[in-house]
């Protein structure tokens, strides 16, 4: 399907992010869903590059509008700097799973760098549901954690962290986490692997009955479980370890149930 | 236009079985089709190949399994499916529902598991014709081992034809060979009813910061755009080969890719890599070969097949 492109804002060096409108997209979004954008801008026949990359629905807006974040980290990200209002995008979507949304908890939103794109709309989406948000937000550095304006309505608090100190406190947003006086019912996250693996085994060590629902990421050929290629090896009911499509049967996973030992 | 116009140009019929459309999704690259039906009308295929099925469901390789390379996509999943009484059913029944030719790709880690998948899909109803996988170059057992040297290809073919005695049989073959005209005359010659080419191209892809191969399986197997010349001269050589009809793919991108493909000798074609970046691919790639034929005036598939090479 396509997309038309409302408006393209390149924030930093490394993020930019874009409004796109939708109706079949818009229609199909939920918090937590992702969806695929391909390096064919405005039908153009390139093949190279050639697979479609993975974006999370950040945001839903007025008129069938989709926000979302990219990281300006390869080809395609850097092809979408230069893509202008009214611009065509080819997206398949939305895909995937959405988070379950609680009622009436104290929730934690733990985003690491981009992974703070899923938890926008998911902050909201929660607070309208009676529950009180605490958004936890890391980064590297002061360049990594985005402009609040566009997320000002996501939180009822926010505890920011970089790792070099140049905004909020120094070090991880995990520890930040979990240096809270606050006590969550349950938690949310997006980020790199190895941030959420520490976040889940440390958050199971202090409260087993905290819920965590975590976002994963994976290298995706083709978003709608054909290929196969973007499993994550999960814990069966039954205990036995089982892949499950990111794509499919993901991305929003039980933090619990994710053997991260087979990714980390 | 609608497929089912009377004077529809895009038919094709090959042993005996009749496609829409000249145009089939590949193996391994739709899933079990079910994947699609949110997003496309599986009705408008001309065939779906189903992803090669093994006796035992099987887990494939550890991950990771995809990258991308130049126009490409490398691949090592290891042949991961469900199992045949599975896919019956559990796939089967729903695909059945659909208009389109189910064409099953099958393969073994031994003969005696080759022999026994396609005696029971050859007498599955619904099924309309098979693949024999005999070249996957991602698992150590079974596929490329097969299609390795001539002598291995005549003896799966052999035994394999004896045991299908109701549908058609395909033998899809692999590119990673010094001369695929041996191969093609040993299948042929072993009773194959048609040929399915080229399956991907056993590639590497180096992680420079990490020392490592990016695949877990170190090697995997290269499709899209990148492969399609060596695609087209393979399917060159088969049709001045073999009598038997030719399925073509590698890197078919859109129709005029497919119009290459057909001009060189195919029959019919398969649409790979390209379902991963747009799910209607290949319908979009049947509708822009229609467009094609009419701008040249061509009736049937048969007016231009093999055009540019006889």
């Amino acid at each position: 399907m396509k997309a038309k492109v409302i408006q393209n804002t390149q924030i930093n060096n490394d993020y930019g992010y874009m409004i796109v409108e939708s109706e079949e997209l818009y229609a199909s979004s939920e918090a937590g869903k992702f969806f695929m954008i391909s390096p064919r801008i405005n039908n153009e026949t390139n093949s190279d590059p050639l697979i479609n990359r993975a974006f999370a629905i950040a945001d839903m807006l007025d008129n069938n509008r989709i926000l979302f974040i990219y990281r300006i980290v390869g080809r395609v990200t850097t092809m979408l700097t230069s893509v202008k209002e009214g611009d065509k995008l080819n997206i398949v979507g939305a895909l995937g799973t959405k988070f379950s949304i609680c009622e009436n908890k104290n929730v934690a939103l733990v985003a690491g760098g981009v992974g703070i794109a899923p938890m926008i709309i998911l902050g909201k989406v929660l607070r309208k549901h009676g529950n009180k948000v605490t958004l936890f937000y890391g980064g590297a550095s002061k360049k990594d954690i985005l402009p609040l304006d566009i997320l000002s309505t996501s939180y009822d608090n926010l505890e920011v962290s970089t790792l070099d100190g140049t905004v909020g406190s120094k070090g991880l947003v995990t520890k930040l986490l979990l240096s809270s006086d606050e006590k969550f019912n349950n938690i949310y996250a997006c980020g790199p692997t190895g941030m959420l693996s520490v976040l889940v085994k440390s958050v199971l060590l202090i409260d087993e009955s905290i819920d965590i629902e975590v976002s994963m990421e994976a290298k995706m050929g083709c978003g709608i479980g054909a290929c196969l290629g973007c499993l994550i090896p999960t814990i069966s009911n039954d205990g036995s370890i089982v892949n499950r499509r990111c794509c499919v049967e993901g991305p929003i996973f039980d933090g619990k149930k994710i053997v991260w030992e087979r990714l980390v | 236009m609608n497929s089912n116009s009377k004077n529809n140009i895009l038919e094709k019929v090959i042993c005996g079985v009749k496609f829409k459309n000249p145009v089939i999704t590949a193996s391994g690259t739709f899933g079990y089709g079910l994947e699609f039906i949110r997003f496309i009308d599986l009705n408008l295929l001309g065939g779906i190949s189903i992803k090669g099925i093994s006796l035992e469901p099987v887990e494939g390789n550890p991950m990771p399994r995809i990258v991308e390379t130049p126009s490409g996509l490398l691949n090592a999943i290891g042949l991961q499916n469900v199992g045949v009484k599975t896919f019956i059913a559990e796939k089967l029944p729903i695909l059945k529902s659909f208009d389109t030719n189910i064409i099953v790709n099958f393969w073994g880690k031994s003969i005696d598991e080759y022999l026994k998948v396609a005696e029971i899909l050859d007498n599955t109803d619904g099924v309309d014709m098979l693949e024999m996988n005999i070249s996957c170059p991602n698992i150590k057992d079974g596929g490329i081992s097969f299609s390795s040297s001539p002598n291995a290809t005549i003896e799966i073919t052999h035994k394999v034809r004896k045991v299908i005695r109701n549908k058609p049989l395909i033998i899809k073959l692999s590119p990673n060979v010094s001369d695929i005209k041996e191969y093609l005359k040993v299948v042929e010659g072993e009773g194959a009813d048609s040929v399915s080419l080229i399956n991907t191209l056993i590639g590497m892809a180096i992680d420079i910061h990490n020392f490592k191969p990016v695949l877990a399986n170190k090697t995997g197997g290269l499709s899209g755009p990148a492969i399609k010349p060596i695609a087209l001269r393979m399917v060159y050589e088969a049709f001045n080969t073999v009598k038997i009809p030719i399925i073509g793919m590698g890197g078919i991108m859109t129709g005029n890719d497919a119009a290459e493909f057909i001009l060189a000798g195919a029959d019919l074609v398969q649409v790979g890599t390209a379902n991963f970046t747009d799910p209607s691919a290949a319908i979009n790639i049947s509708n822009e070969l229609r467009e094609y034929m009419n701008s040249k005036l061509f009736n049937c598939i048969d007016d231009f097949k093999g055009k540019a090479v006889i």
